[in-house]
């Protein structure tokens, strides 16, 4: 027999060649699928996720009283720093360009880990996006592709390796430190546009996948005892009626306590004119103080929150202060 | 899997050779129907395969390769017909063969011409009408262009001139003419290729062979790594880059080297997966590239450069017209007139202006494409007017033409005008092309490009990935240009060893390759042509 198979592997040399390089292939795909595959499993930007793991795992662990989650709307508009500043909580803005849902998802799991707020709060752009882990959800042959071999879904993992010089320069990295995941912009573009949450506003719904991610996160929040609250940042041009409706019964169906700020523009005292940084897409550092000075008021209003300030723990926490002028 | 497989097959979006799907499953299950049906039936499996590849992107409208390739089968036989005809005199076949010949090339190129320009043509009639106070209307058609048209038209041509020169037989054979011209892997970027090289290998129903296999699969890889790992990463860039066009010259010249190396490592790269997945069938297409950067001159450039469509042009419009009685007499009468060197000039002008008149329309309906033609036109005939003197002024520097300073000096000039050829190619209109080369020489600032480098939409990694993967291809042009036997040295390794090359190789395309989650689909750039 042996002999047989001798005979047909000489006769076949190159065809057992190919078999074994194809067979070779498969398994050197297979195990570096299994090394780099998040332990969620579903992630979007594994660059992101990556980066913003890395530089919230820099925070002292159980020092976060409350986490901002979601896209830029949240980072652009939730200021850990203001927050500690005007009532003494500590937080942390886990948000970050263009995240999906499923990528808040697995940074808020991460973080949960080492951390044990009292509350999350999970601006609801993010919602109507994108929410999946796939770029096109309707390319589901590719998708199956990538599912099987998450290697060509999470390719591009070493991204968020750079070198220190460059990291310095990175929005997710610079600062970080001192603002908390905040990114502050001061630029000027102002909104003309008028009303935008009148009542004629178009219909839309929330796709199945997102209110799935959803449901994720809010249970995530449960099994942690964290209080879960959805937020709605100021945006002219992002935010509407319709969008308000559909997140505001859901949160109903859920028992979720939900504030649209967008309803409470007068309240907080949002200049379009002055207080956004790109037509009204998102708020600029003047805005972010607004919705902060608002929002601060609701957060004490309705959550047992702590007062950090001077406290010994938390001392850093003063010096970036010092470090943030702005907010000196 | 299969359901996902036809939902998207007939989603019109296409197989595209550089997207997995082609060389992970749709190559690989061609093979091997291709080998597991006997001889004679391999034919049709690639038949089905053509017709199939064009299907995923065309749908209905492969009514067009058919109809192209009943075109020209009809007038290949008529010819062959005329030609048997000894009741008629020489002069008289010829004449009959000519005006055959004549009439089926003007019938597809009026099929190519109504679906890929008409509006053009409409929309400038409408112009000259309006400059001279008409009132031509044109409603605008907006058709929607088969998938590789000039590419099989242009094949239909060279078959049917061939055969009137008597160079081919007429085919009798309608499905091996069908399969020649619809024939996958050359379909949406060429090379356009000849019925005698390639046609009796797609018809012979010859096994895939493992080393076919193997060799074509590792051009196939390269051909990824120049598309995925190079140019698909320049594209963001090169897209912003162009947008944001008339601010400072270094932004144009940037715009102008990025696109041109986006637009090599494209287009070659392409070209490589193409022969490849030839090679695995063990067919032999012409090679479409060959070290363009390293001619010595905008001519020599063209013979490395698309080299299939500059053969076509040569063999097909240069040739002709150059030999064609009116233009042998104009020569003549130029000759007596102005002398032998002017007459030498004057017809190979005559047939070169044709050649990148074409050569512009060819590549779509645009005037940028029509200035890029004219450009090589006048560039070329430049080069022929000073070759003479430049190397006389050689002679007197004390310097050959291969000598070092010389060489630098013909890199630099060639590429400079290179990029400033694809600058114009790439940009919206004519105009916006001038103001960005005007502002290359009036209004550069390298600290703007320096300053702007985050923001074209390359992070950290996809410029190192460029600027390595361009290192690479360099290495291996100039090994290549140096006839270092790359393949042969790398076939003599150890099994071991080569297997391990070649997972390395796999895996730098699978993760430095600009494709899926963080990077949008970046189209071939010369299917659209």
């Amino acid at each position: 027999m042996w002999e047989n198979m001798k005979d047909f592997i000489i006769k076949h040399k190159e065809a057992v060649r190919i078999v074994i390089f194809m067979g070779g292939l498969f398994i050197v795909l297979m195990v570096l699928s299994m090394l780099i595959r998040p332990e969620s499993g579903e992630v979007y930007n594994i660059t992101a996720v990556r980066m913003k793991n890395e530089v919230v795992a820099k925070e002292r662990p159980e020092s976060m009283d409350v986490l901002f989650v979601g896209n830029s709307e949240s980072y652009r508009s939730f200021s850990p720093l203001q927050l500690y500043r005007d009532h003494g909580a500590a937080s942390y803005n886990l948000g970050a360009s263009a995240l999906r849902l499923c990528d808040s998802r697995e940074i808020l799991s991460e973080t949960l880990k080492v951390q044990s707020p009292k509350l999350v709060i999970l601006e609801t752009d993010a919602v109507f996006e994108e929410a999946g882990a796939y770029r096109d959800e309707k390319a589901k042959f590719t998708n199956l592709m990538e599912e099987k071999f998450p290697l060509f879904h999470y390719h591009i993992f070493y991204k968020s390796y750079l070198p220190e010089s460059v990291k310095s320069k990175d929005v997710y990295y610079s600062d970080a430190e001192v603002f908390k995941g905040f990114l502050v912009e001061t630029m000027v573009r102002p909104y003309e546009g008028g009303d935008y949450m009148n009542e004629d506003a178009p219909k839309v719904k929330m796709p199945e996948e997102n209110e799935r991610i959803l449901r994720d996160i809010m249970n995530i929040c449960k099994e942690q005892n964290v209080e879960f609250l959805l937020v709605s940042a100021p945006s002219a041009t992002n935010w509407n009626k319709g969008k308000h409706r559909v997140v505001e019964n859901w949160a109903e169906k859920w028992d979720v306590k939900y504030l649209d700020l967008n309803q409470k523009l007068d309240e907080i005292g949002i200049d379009w004119m002055t207080d956004t940084m790109d037509n009204g897409n998102h708020v600029n550092f003047e805005g972010s103080v607004k919705v902060m000075d608002y929002l601060g008021g609701y957060l004490y209003e309705n959550y047992d929150l702590p007062d950090h300030r001077n406290e010994i723990f938390y001392i850093d926490w003063d010096k970036n202060l010092d470090k943030a002028v702005l907010y000196s | 899997m299969i359901e996902h497989f036809f939902e998207y097959m007939t989603s019109g979006t296409g197989i595209s050779y550089a997207v997995w799907y082609y060389p992970v499953i749709f190559l690989p299950v061609v093979l091997l129907m291709y080998q597991m049906t006997p001889a004679r039936g391999r034919r049709y499996v690639l038949l089905a395969a053509n017709l199939l590849f064009f299907l995923s992107f065309s749908g209905a409208l492969v009514i067009f390769p058919i109809v192209s390739s009943g075109i020209a089968y009809t007038a290949g036989r008529i010819m062959e017909k005329i030609a048997g005809n000894k009741e008629l005199k020489r002069k008289a076949r010829t004449k009959k063969r000519k005006q055959v010949l004549a009439g089926a090339v003007i019938l597809l190129l009026l099929i190519l011409v109504v679906m890929k320009y008409a509006d053009f043509v409409g929309l400038t009639i409408v112009r000259i009408s309006q400059a001279f106070h008409g009132n031509f209307n044109w409603n605008m058609l907006d058709l929607v262009v088969p998938v590789g048209i000039s590419y099989f038209t242009l094949e239909a041509i060279a078959y049917l001139t061939d055969v009137f020169r008597e160079d081919i037989k007429a085919e009798h054979d309608f499905i091996k003419l069908l399969l020649f011209f619809t024939f996958f892997p050359k379909l949406l970027e060429g090379p356009i290729s000849r019925f005698n090289e390639i046609a009796d290998g797609l018809s012979a129903g010859r096994p895939v062979e493992a080393r076919n296999l193997a060799e074509g699969y590792q051009r196939i890889l390269w051909g990824l790594f120049k598309k995925l790992v190079i140019a698909d990463h320049l594209a963001p860039a090169v897209d912003i880059l162009f947008q944001n066009n008339i601010m400072d010259g270094s932004l144009s010249l940037a715009a102008a080297v990025l696109f041109t190396f986006q637009e090599y490592m494209d287009f070659s790269g392409t070209i490589d997966i193409v022969i490849g997945s030839g090679m695995t069938l063990g067919i032999h297409m012409h090679e479409n590239f060959r070290q363009p950067f390293f001619a010595k001159n905008a001519s020599d450039f063209w013979r490395r450069w698309h080299i299939t469509l500059g053969t076509f042009f040569k063999d097909y419009i240069f040739y002709p017209v150059t030999l064609s009685k009116p233009v042998m007499k104009f020569t003549k009468k130029i000759r007596d007139r102005f002398g032998k060197y002017v007459g030498n000039l004057a017809a190979p002008a005559l047939a070169l202006f044709l050649v990148w008149l074409s050569n512009g329309l060819w590549h779509g309906p645009r005037w940028t494409y029509i200035f890029y033609g004219m450009y090589y036109f006048v560039l070329i005939e430049f080069e022929n007017i000073v070759e003479g003197p430049f190397l006389s002024l050689l002679k007197i520097l004390h310097l050959t033409e291969n000598s070092l300073p010389v060489r630098v000096f013909r890199f630099i000039k060639l590429f400079f005008l290179v990029i400033i050829g694809e600058m114009f190619f790439r940009a919206d209109t004519f105009g916006v092309g001038l103001e960005m080369f005007r502002q290359i020489f009036t209004n550069f600032h390298l600290k703007v490009l320096t300053d702007s480098l985050g923001l074209l939409g390359m992070d950290f990694w996809d410029y190192m990935t460029v600027a390595v993967g361009m290192i690479v291809v360099i290495i291996v042009s100039v090994l290549k240009e140096r006839a270092y036997p790359i393949r042969a040295k790398l076939m003599a390794m150890p099994f071991a060893v080569r297997v391990l090359f070649w997972y390395v190789c796999v895996l730098v395309v699978v993760l430095f390759g600009a494709y899926g989650n963080g990077y949008d689909a970046a189209g071939m750039i010369y299917a659209k042509f």
